[in-house]
């Protein structure tokens, strides 16, 4: 007979009392958990669109001085102090050419940063470009001009291969050409010449008025403007959704340490008799307090491992429900051993005044009663 | 033979709503290790609240008391518990038996918090059972046996960790004469073992059974005898 025998038997004995402590730990786990599993995939969702659907920062030339950007502008770019969060640099010459006789605009671009700037929004009916005279057709003008993959085209009388036509973006890219940066700017006799550099910034916690006021320091003639997209409506609902559920999962700790407090005030209640029968028999105070922390633990991790696969289940299934984001929850064991040391610590919290006031029983008075 | 339990001056005082009420009032006494002592006295004498004194489970007001040496009116709450564990078995009038535990594990009950091994304290149990005849009944719950076999397992539960001194407060005072009976003659064989015994009643034929008689009335002593067999000696 030990002090565990004692704590597993009130624990089977008070079935009800067990049964409602695990419940209570159960959906605090379930709720702050699942909430939070929720928001982090949103956020890290949020996080993940910032570089995959396109550029935040947008650098032109400042029309007004007659200055033009370069090639050595994106070196500048590239040795501003937040450099780390600056994702993709896309430099564009813009031009408007004759195209099979039509005046069409035609943006020079570099295909690797173009093609990861635009991953999301790109999708290419054909094959990657990679050839100095490949060409991208935008949806709407590969129509007009009635362009399809593997065609030719004639670009101020230089001949290039229609590689990919895009699939209709809804976007200025759909009236758009797109072709290699240098070979635009050979044909155009631009050498060196950029009149747009979009930037693509990790830029859900990075500070995005930083990173545009440095690229403006580096780059005095220009003019850099921020991208109001949007993410940041996505951004706002999600941070938001973040804040109300921190809310929620603090009102729900309160409450259900609350409800804990009560429970283990009633017990304590019920067993003082049994409290103080130990005491006369020599159990130490330390006995006591040990033997009803012990207890709630056991309910405490019993709610957790329960309510974490429960919190699993629901943020799966909520996350399935949402319509603008592609993402899932999944078990993790960090997150269920967190999920048991929060358990633990709400139960500790709710177990301690009851605990000592077990402790503090006068074995006499229960004795005599 | 050495005193085994000395008390000195012990006073003891309740208030209650501004009026002072004595429940002992200077208090002297020697028991020697073995005896078999009933205080005895009407209620209200104070007889309880000596005992309860004795058990660590009161402090005094004045006085001293030492047990095989030990001042225990010096001893901290926690040092009181650790001396219950080890120098004390408690038989209550009410049994107190934890009615979850079966009768085997409310005997273990003294013997949870000490670190010994399972086989050990299990042979403790048995004996402390078979020495009240209750090891046959030891899976039963308390709620499934009489109150005489209570009574019975909560003495096993007294004596399994073979304390030097067992209190019991009117250990009869909730069984029929019967029963009475049977547990007064199980406080007996545990005297004729060595246990020295200290037990309250009011029941002039339950304080027959012990060796020395003392008899408590307004909080002092009013009489102090002593049993050699069938004779009757004053001291």
């Amino acid at each position: 007979m030990k002090l565990e025998n004692i704590i597993i038997r009130n624990l089977t004995v008070r079935k009800f009392k067990t049964f409602l402590s695990v419940i209570c730990i159960l959906i605090a786990v379930t709720s702050v958990f699942s909430v939070y599993k929720i928001s982090t995939k949103l956020e890290s969702e949020v996080s993940r669109s910032f570089d995959e659907i396109g550029a935040n920062l947008v650098i032109t030339p400042d029309y007004k001085n007659k200055e033009v950007l370069t090639a050595d502008d994106i070196i500048k770019i590239n040795s501003i102090k937040n450099k780390e969060n600056v994702a993709v640099i896309a430099p564009k010459l813009i031009k408007s050419l004759d195209v099979n006789g039509n005046i069409t605009p035609v943006v020079g671009v570099d295909f690797p940063y173009e093609l990861q700037l635009n991953k999301k929004l790109w999708k290419l009916r054909g094959q990657k470009p990679s050839a100095i005279n490949d060409v991208v057709a935008g949806a709407a003008i590969a129509e007009k001009l009635n362009l399809t993959t593997g065609d030719t085209v004639n670009i101020q009388g230089k001949r290039f291969d229609i590689k990919a036509v895009l699939e209709p973006t809804g976007a200025a890219d759909d009236r758009m050409l797109f072709v290699n940066l240098l070979t635009l700017q050979q044909l155009t006799g631009s050498k060196y010449q950029l009149n747009l550099i979009e930037v693509a910034a990790y830029c859900f916690t990075c500070p995005l008025p930083q990173i545009a006021s440095q690229i403006q320091n580096k780059l005095p003639f220009a003019s850099v403007f921020k991208v109001s997209d949007a993410l940041k409506t996505r951004k706002a609902t999600v941070e938001k959704f973040s804040l109300y559920s921190k809310v929620i999962e603090g009102f729900i700790i309160v409450t259900v340490s609350f409800l804990l407090f009560l429970i283990n005030i009633s017990l304590v209640n019920e067993r003082m008799k049994e409290f103080g029968i130990l005491r006369a028999l020599g159990y130490r105070k330390i006995q006591i307090i040990e033997m009803l922390l012990s207890e709630n633990i056991i309910k405490g991790l019993a709610g957790a491992v329960i309510g974490y696969l429960l919190a699993v289940y629901t943020a799966k299934l909520w996350l399935s429900n949402l319509q603008i984001f592609s993402v899932t929850a999944s078990f993790n064991i960090s997150e269920l051993l967190i999920a048991c040391v929060f358990s633990y610590l709400i139960v500790v919290v709710s177990s301690v005044i009851p605990a000592f006031k077990a402790a503090r029983v006068d074995p006499l008075v229960v004795i005599n009663e | 033979m050495n005193d085994f339990i000395k008390i000195d001056g012990l006073k003891k005082w309740y208030k209650s709503k501004g009026v002072t009420y004595e429940a002992l009032k200077n208090i002297t006494l020697n028991l020697r290790k073995g005896e078999f002592v009933a205080i005895k006295g009407p209620s209200g004498s104070g007889k309880t609240t000596l005992l309860s004194i004795l058990g660590t489970l009161l402090s005094p007001d004045e006085g001293s008391i030492s047990i095989d040496g030990i001042d225990i009116t010096k001893l901290s709450q926690e040092r009181k518990a650790d001396f219950r564990a080890f120098y004390i078995g408690f038989i209550f009038q009410h049994f107190h038996l934890l009615p979850f535990l079966s009768v085997y594990e409310n005997t273990l009950l003294p013997l949870s918090t000490i670190k010994k091994e399972k086989e050990y304290k299990k042979n403790l149990a048995e004996k402390a059972l078979s020495t009240v005849g209750m090891l046959e009944k030891k899976n039963k719950l308390p709620s499934e046996i009489s109150g005489g076999e209570q009574q019975r397992t909560a003495i096993a539960r007294a004596i399994v960790n073979e304390p030097p001194l067992i209190l019991a407060d009117e250990p009869t005072g909730n069984l029929d004469s019967v029963n009475s009976t049977v547990i007064m003659k199980h406080f007996q064989i545990l005297h004729e073992q060595g246990h020295t015994i200290v037990f309250v009643t009011h029941d002039m034929k339950m304080s027959e059974y012990a060796d020395r008689v003392i008899h408590v009335e307004d909080g002092l002593v009013k009489k102090d005898e002593v049993f050699i067999k069938e004779d009757k000696v004053y001291v």
